[in-house]
């Protein structure tokens, strides 16, 4: 798998160094980290040091797109601009999510219902175009989706 | 080293001031301090001015109105909790026996409503609206509530009080007690977290004389002794404003451990406080401050407020000035306000607020990527 993504005249990461995969494939595309050599600690994108022990002895890794939910709020009102709120706005879950296999916590927003979540619900990462750039690139980013034990629903 | 102690404070109403122009704000405080010090701002051998959103050389503009006198006035920033950096460097020149007389002061002039997010976050984070600052205090809640069973009405509480107290407070921005059911009906922003359980961002300046015992001796007020001023950023992870990534390690929270410095350093613990301020962004991000500052237990944060401790005439009465859900909060003057607040209570001077025979205080800051203050003060009596 292509680590990290490469941004191409169409398309680009949410933040360089963060996926991992061919942006053009969006089924294929994963979460580009971290794990250092050291601590053990996982991070979200690819890094320069560890950011818990400083250490330089780090190593790329792909993280897989189950996790759950170690909480989550409800934004009632449309966070401020430049994010680019849906008309009307209807609230949105986010939320801290554990990725699987010891993976990194990270705060992304969850599509779907507020009463469909709770913690340690089940979620699957998606990847799509959620935005387009000052150069009409289309910026690929995340949102997680509940999904049943199984990984269905 | 030398003892640094605050020789004068000087506080503006926190508030809305549209009309004032943020130099004049900033003179405004310093003046005060001034006058309270009974020292001029030419026997200032230096100051530093805490700012976020204002523009470069705030403190700079500041001395077209204070006088230039050629002292070094830079600006220092650190999110919320940029005045406790400009203490502490204020302080740290005067125990270093480098100055007699540091200014420390802040100022900010803040819209209401959400935080602008570019100034506190990358763009991505912007762009995936992951930018109002009260959702990671109601991530927190929301887990608290899980783990622990803290209630909405016991959040509510905290507000409550804070919207009490904040109406003994001439300097407050909201001076209207309400009852917890109020504060309950009010709307959720993010769940938990209702309008009435958060600060607002406001207008105000605030201003700490820091002094040597030389010179603190002769000031016209009772001076009081700065016993810690510790500023750090969180260790990993950060749990809070603007983090993205906080993958658990087992490490203290940034508050816990600059508390336990601080405690160090003061040769005190929690339970020697009689009073302190803590960064009530939130209703609920007080009673974790609670139990991370080591007023309780974890956990029990709830029942701290219950059973009315942090409550005027309490064991612990925490933010008696209101905190910032009462005073509102102007980002670079925020924790001189806390100050303010502490060091009053500690010369007996804080009116219907007044804490009996109040002869320690602690206050406490957070702000965004992990900027975290604590400052212990003590009285000289």
């Amino acid at each position: 798998m292509t680590y990290p993504a490469e941004t191409t005249d169409s398309r680009v990461p949410f933040r360089s160094g963060f996926l991992a995969g061919d942006l053009t494939n969006l089924a294929g595309v994963r979460f580009a980290g971290s794990r250092c050599r050291e601590c053990g600690v996982t991070l979200l994108g690819r890094r320069r040091r560890c950011e818990n022990c400083s250490s330089r002895s780090i190593v790329d890794e792909v993280f897989g797109t189950r996790g759950v939910v170690h909480s989550f709020t409800v934004q009632r009102y449309p966070p401020p601009l430049p994010f680019t709120a849906p008309q009307p706005w209807v609230p949105r879950v986010i939320a801290w999510i554990d990725l699987e296999g010891h993976g990194p916590r990270i705060l992304g927003p969850v599509s779907g219902l507020a009463e469909r979540v709770e913690i340690a619900q089940a979620v699957l990462a998606e990847f799509h175009v959620a935005w387009r750039d000052d150069h009409g690139r289309e910026v690929v980013a995340f949102v997680f989706r509940p999904v049943d034990a199984e990984g269905s629903r | 080293m030398s003892r640094a102690l605050i020789a004068g404070v000087g506080t503006t109403p926190f508030g809305r001031h549209p009309d004032v122009h943020f130099t004049e704000l900033a003179a405004r405080a310093i003046e005060l301090a001034l006058d309270d010090a009974g020292l001029e701002f030419r026997d200032v051998e230096q100051a530093f001015c805490s700012k976020v959103y204002l523009p470069s050389a705030t403190g700079a503009r500041t001395m077209e109105l204070m006088g230039r006198t050629g002292i070094g006035c830079p600006d220092i920033e650190g999110a919320c909790g940029a005045a406790a950096a400009g203490l502490s460097l204020a302080v740290g020149m005067v125990e270093s026996g480098q100055h007699d007389i540091v200014l420390a002061f802040g100022v900010e002039k803040m819209p209401k409503g959400f935080m602008p997010p570019g100034q506190l976050y990358d763009d991505w984070q912007c762009m995936l609206g992951l930018t109002q600052n009260p959702q990671y205090w109601a991530l927190n809640a929301k887990r608290h509530m899980h783990d622990y069973g803290t209630t909405e009405l016991q959040i509510a509480k905290i507000a409550a009080k804070a919207k009490r107290n904040g109406a003994l407070n001439p300097n407050a921005l909201f001076r209207t007690p309400m009852t917890p059911e109020q504060i309950l009906a009010s709307p959720l922003v993010v769940d938990p977290l209702r309008l009435f359980m958060l600060c607002s961002p406001d207008d105000g300046a605030a201003a700490v004389l820091v002094c040597s015992e030389r010179v603190a001796r002769r000031c016209r007020s009772k001076p009081v002794e700065v016993a810690a001023c510790v500023h750090t950023v969180s260790q990993f992870p950060l749990l809070n404003a603007s983090s993205f990534c906080a993958t658990p390690t087992g490490r203290p929270t940034v508050y816990a451990a600059t508390a336990q410095r601080a405690y160090e350093r003061a040769g005190v613990g929690p339970e020697d406080l009689d009073v302190a301020e803590v960064q009530d962004n939130d209703a609920f991000s007080e009673l974790e401050y609670y139990e991370e500052l080591g007023f309780c237990p974890k956990g029990e944060g709830g029942r701290m407020i219950d059973e009315g401790v942090t409550e005027l005439g309490g064991a612990l009465p925490v933010n008696t000035s209101g905190g910032l859900q009462a005073r509102g909060e102007p980002l670079g003057a925020s924790h001189f306000g806390q100050i303010h607040e502490i060091v009053l209570q500690l010369r007996g001077d804080a009116g219907p607020r007044q804490v009996r025979n109040a002869r320690v205080g602690l206050a406490q800051v957070f702000g965004a990527w992990g900027h975290c203050g604590v400052t212990i003060l003590k009285s000289t009596d």
